[in-house]
C-alpha cells in the first residue's frame, strides 16, 4: 500500500486496489491564507471536523475531545497509538454519513463501548442531517457536580457532555441548498468587490 | 496563433475523441477539446495558455475543466479549495481519496470520447443539481487543504488509509512491543503482526 501524490494518480503509476491518492500542494494551497482569506467563515463543517468546544468547557476537555477524535482516526490505520478502536469504518462512516455502517460498527463492539461509539457517531452525524438533534445537548456541568456517584461514571458523563456534541445543528446559509439560491463566491484577495 | 494551433491539433490523430493516446501530452484530451471548437461556445472560456485572472475566474465559474497536462491532477485541488465544481475529462486517472469520497456528488466526470457532447451535458445540469453539488463540495473541500488549521487533508488521508487497511484485511499492530519504538508515530514503517 502506498500514498500517491495526486499529480501522479494515473492508473499506470499505481495499484488501483491498494494505493491511496492524496492531494498535491499547489501554489494556491501554498499561499492559502493570503489567496483565500476567511474561506471557512460561514462555511460548512466537514464530517471530520471536531465539534466546537462546549460553552464553558475547561481547556482540558477541549484537549480530551480532540484527542478522542484523533485517536479514533489513528486507530483506523494503526492501533498502537491509542488502543483498539472502531477502526477504519468509523472514519469512512463519518465521511459517507451512512447510518447503516454506523450500526454495523457499533454492533461489533460490546457494552459501554458500543453505546459510547454509537452516541459519538450519531451525534456527530446529526449535524449533517439538517434535522433536529436527536438528544438535546446538556448544559455545562462541572464533573464533580454530576449526579452520578461513581468516579468512572462521572468521567463518562463529562466526556459525553463535552465530546458527544452535534457538529452543527443548523446548516449555515452557504450549506443549505434551500437557501443557496445564488452562487456565493469565496472572497479572493483584496480586489474582489463581491467579497 | 490560435488558428495555427487549431490546425495542428485538428490534424493530430490524438485529437480525435475516440482515439486513446496514452503517450501523448494530456493523453490527447486538451487537443480534442480544441478540435471540438468549444472556445466558440458563448458560455465557455477556453484559452490557449495561462489565465491572467485565474483567482477571480475560477471561483466565479460554474464548472472548471480538469484534464491531464504533463501530470495528472494538480488543478482539481485548486478547484476544490476555491469552490468551483470540477469537470473532469480523462480516462484511467484516480482522484484523491477516491476510495472514501463520493466524487460523483460534487464533480462531473466524462471520458475523452464524450467531448463532443460536453457542451450539452453541461447545459443539462440543472441549477438545483449544481447547488447540491456545491454543497457536497463544501462538505469535503477542507480535505484538499493541507494548510493548518483550516485544512483537514491529514485527517482525510488517515481515513483513506484506514479504509484500505480494512478493505485489504491488513493486520494492525496491537502495541509498542519492540524496543526502540517508543515514540514512533503513524509514519513508522509498517510491520505486519506475526501469524
Amino acid at each position: 500500500m502506498s500514498i500517491i501524490v495526486g499529480h501522479w494518480g494515473d492508473e499506470d503509476c499505481m495499484a488501483k486496489a491498494k494505493d491511496v491518492v492524496v492531494p498535491t500542494i499547489t501554489p494556491v494551497q501554498h499561499d492559502y491564507p493570503r489567496l483565500v482569506p476567511n474561506s471557512t467563515r460561514g462555511g460548512c463543517l466537514s464530517p471530520l471536523d471536531p465539534p466546537p468546544p462546549a460553552p464553558g468547557a475547561r481547556p482540558v476537555w477541549v484537549q480530551v475531545c480532540a484527542w478522542s477524535r484523533q485517536c479514533a482516526l489513528s486507530a483506523a490505520v494503526d492501533a498502537h497509538s491509542c488502543g483498539r478502536g472502531p477502526g477504519a469504518q468509523w472514519a469512512v462512516a463519518l465521511l459517507r454519513g451512512g447510518d447503516h455502517l454506523i450500526r454495523r460498527v457499533a454492533g461489533g463492539l460490546g457494552g459501554l463501548a458500543r453505546h459510547a461509539v454509537a452516541a459519538l457517531l450519531l451525534t456527530n452525524l446529526g449535524g449533517f442531517s439538517r434535522k433536529a438533534p436527536r438528544t438535546p445537548v446538556p448544559p455545562f456541568q462541572p464533573w464533580f457536580d454530576t449526579p452520578t456517584p461513581l468516579p468512572i461514571a462521572r468521567l463518562v458523563h463529562a466526556w459525553s457532555t463535552y465530546c458527544l456534541r452535534p457538529v452543527s445543528v443548523t446548516p449555515s446559509p452557504r450549506c443549505d441548498p434551500r437557501t443557496t439560491t445564488k452562487r456565493v463566491a469565496p472572497t479572493l484577495g483584496r480586489c474582489n468587490p463581491s467579497g | 496563433m490560435q488558428s495555427k494551433w487549431l490546425r495542428r491539433v485538428t490534424q493530430s490523430r490524438c485529437a480525435q475523441p475516440d482515439v486513446t493516446c496514452r503517450g501523448a501530452y494530456s493523453m490527447g484530451v486538451r487537443q480534442a477539446v480544441w478540435r471540438q471548437r468549444l472556445y466558440d461556445e458563448p458560455d465557455m472560456r477556453i484559452v490557449l495558455a495561462g489565465v491572467p485572472d485565474y483567482l477571480d475566474a475560477v471561483p466565479n465559474a460554474r464548472f472548471c475543466l480538469h484534464t491531464e497536462g504533463n501530470g495528472c491532477g494538480a488543478r482539481v485541488v485548486d478547484y476544490m479549495a476555491v469552490e468551483c465544481l470540477p469537470l473532469i475529462l480523462n480516462d484511467r486517472v484516480l482522484f484523491p481519496y477516491q476510495n472514501v469520497l463520493p466524487w460523483e456528488e460534487f464533480s462531473l466526470h466524462l471520458s475523452k470520447s464524450q467531448i463532443p457532447v460536453l457542451a450539452s451535458a453541461l447545459r443539462n445540469v440543472s441549477e438545483m443539481s449544481q447547488r447540491r453539488m456545491r454543497m457536497a463540495l463544501r462538505l469535503y473541500k477542507r480535505g484538499f487543504i493541507w494548510w493548518r488549521p483550516e485544512g483537514l487533508a491529514y485527517e482525510f488521508t488517515l481515513a483513506a488509509l484506514g479504509q484500505r487497511v480494512e478493505e485489504l484485511g491488513l493486520p494492525r499492530r496491537s502495541g509498542l512491543s519492540q524496543a526502540g519504538e517508543e515514540g514512533a508515530g503513524l509514519m513508522a514503517p509498517f510491520k505486519p503482526a506475526p501469524l
